[in-house]
């Protein structure tokens, strides 16, 4: 499963509120929630705009944990 | 588009007028179980209701434009509410189911009504009983729809006093979410209504009413999907939900798919070998229409709940 560091990122970005997350990238509250709950895996797109917004790289945001290679 | 601050002013004009009818409505729905009554027992004792209906009847007629416009307002406040608060609410997707069975219930006890003095016309006494029952429970459904309305308007009050300016949506899954709560429950209803029907009514009396009662307990759910349609008409359809939503969708299509193909098996196999033949023959489609929006509808829920549920 995909991990994230979302909510660490959310946080250091000024502590912006899932649904402002949502806005910026056109996906709702609840879609947020589940990927920083690890309990849906964005599309290639979503982690993409995700990572432009908070200004990192997707693999700053997104990793796979060593023994689920 | 129009800000959260205007549409809360909205919100709050809706509302306030919706509780000056919704005082008004249970005034009238007293009356109206009052005059029922009376009438009930004048027929049962084989007395002229002529008087009575004469002096009472008019007021009778005012009190169904009442609760004709006292729905209106309050369906609505409802769709009002679902747009400011974005947020999904059990209570308010069975209120907005329940307005709406309940406004056709409005027509419904007029149809009754012209039955009951038909048949008191032509002397048939004894069969009003059941009219007068069905009368009951739309006055119930009446009075069970005013107290939603008073709840509602009353937590909605509270909530604006605490935040009256709320953050802004762009993608909103409040809409979708909610019309699959009322799937859920017209799902339900049709089911067991459609249960009832068949074990107590006979064949020639659903054959006769099932097409308008199909149509009455679907239309809350038509009626949410058409105002989620509206909401959408200005987007792109591959833009009308997002990932997440469209996978949820497709999960729930494909559960519901195979649930209902074995539906429909068992429906075939009842009317092979069943000796009902002729009830099935009649309430197969109002039965895979029912099943497929309920099993569509809680698989939908039962996938956001899942996957946004606190570990």
């Amino acid at each position: 499963m995909l991990k994230n560091n979302l909510r660490k990122c959310r946080f250091e970005y000024n502590e912006i509120s899932q649904q402002e997350l949502a806005n910026a990238v056109g996906v709702t509250r609840l879609t947020i929630h589940s990927i920083e709950k690890g309990k849906f895996n964005p599309s290639v797109l979503l982690a993409i705009k995700i990572a432009v917004f908070f200004n990192k790289s997707v693999e700053d945001i997104f990793y796979i944990e060593k023994n689920n290679f | 588009m129009r800000k959260s601050s205007d549409i809360g002013r909205l919100v709050k004009i809706s509302e306030n007028t919706t509780l000056i009818f919704c005082l008004i409505s249970l005034c009238g729905s007293v009356f109206n179980i009052i005059f029922y009554e009376i009438l009930r027992n004048k027929i049962n004792n084989y007395r002229d209701i002529i008087v009575v209906s004469d002096k009472l009847g008019i007021f009778a007629a005012i009190i169904f434009i009442l609760f004709f416009i006292f729905h209106i307002s309050a369906i609505i406040s409802l769709i009002s509410q679902l747009k400011f608060f974005k947020r999904e609410s059990l209570l308010r997707s069975f209120s907005f189911f329940i307005s709406i069975v309940s406004l056709l219930m409005i027509f419904g006890d007029f149809a009754l009504l012209s039955d009951i003095s038909k048949e008191y016309l032509h002397g048939l006494y004894e069969g009003i009983t059941g009219e007068f029952f069905i009368l009951y429970l739309s006055q119930g459904l009446h009075l069970l729809f005013i107290v939603l309305v008073i709840v509602l308007v009353s937590l909605s009050k509270k909530e604006i006093r605490k935040k009256p300016v709320k953050e802004i949506v762009l993608k909103d899954e409040s809409i979708f979410i909610n019309a699959n709560y009322i799937g859920i429950l017209c799902g339900i209803s049709g089911l067991v209504i459609l249960l009832l029907l068949s074990v107590f009514m006979p064949v020639w009396a659903i054959r006769k009413g099932i097409i308008i009662i199909t149509l009455m307990i679907a239309l809350p759910y038509i009626t949410i999907t058409i105002y989620w349609l509206i909401t959408k008409v200005r987007e792109k359809i591959g833009e009308w939900n997002d990932e997440k939503q469209y996978q949820d969708i497709t999960k729930a299509s494909l559960f519901t798919l195979v649930f209902s193909v074995a539906l429909l098996a068992v429906i075939f196999a009842v009317q092979y070998w069943a000796s009902r033949f002729d009830l099935l023959d009649v309430i197969w489609f109002p039965v895979y229409l029912f099943a497929v929006i309920l099993l569509f509808s809680s698989a939908i829920i039962f996938l956001s709940r899942k996957d946004t549920s606190m570990e």
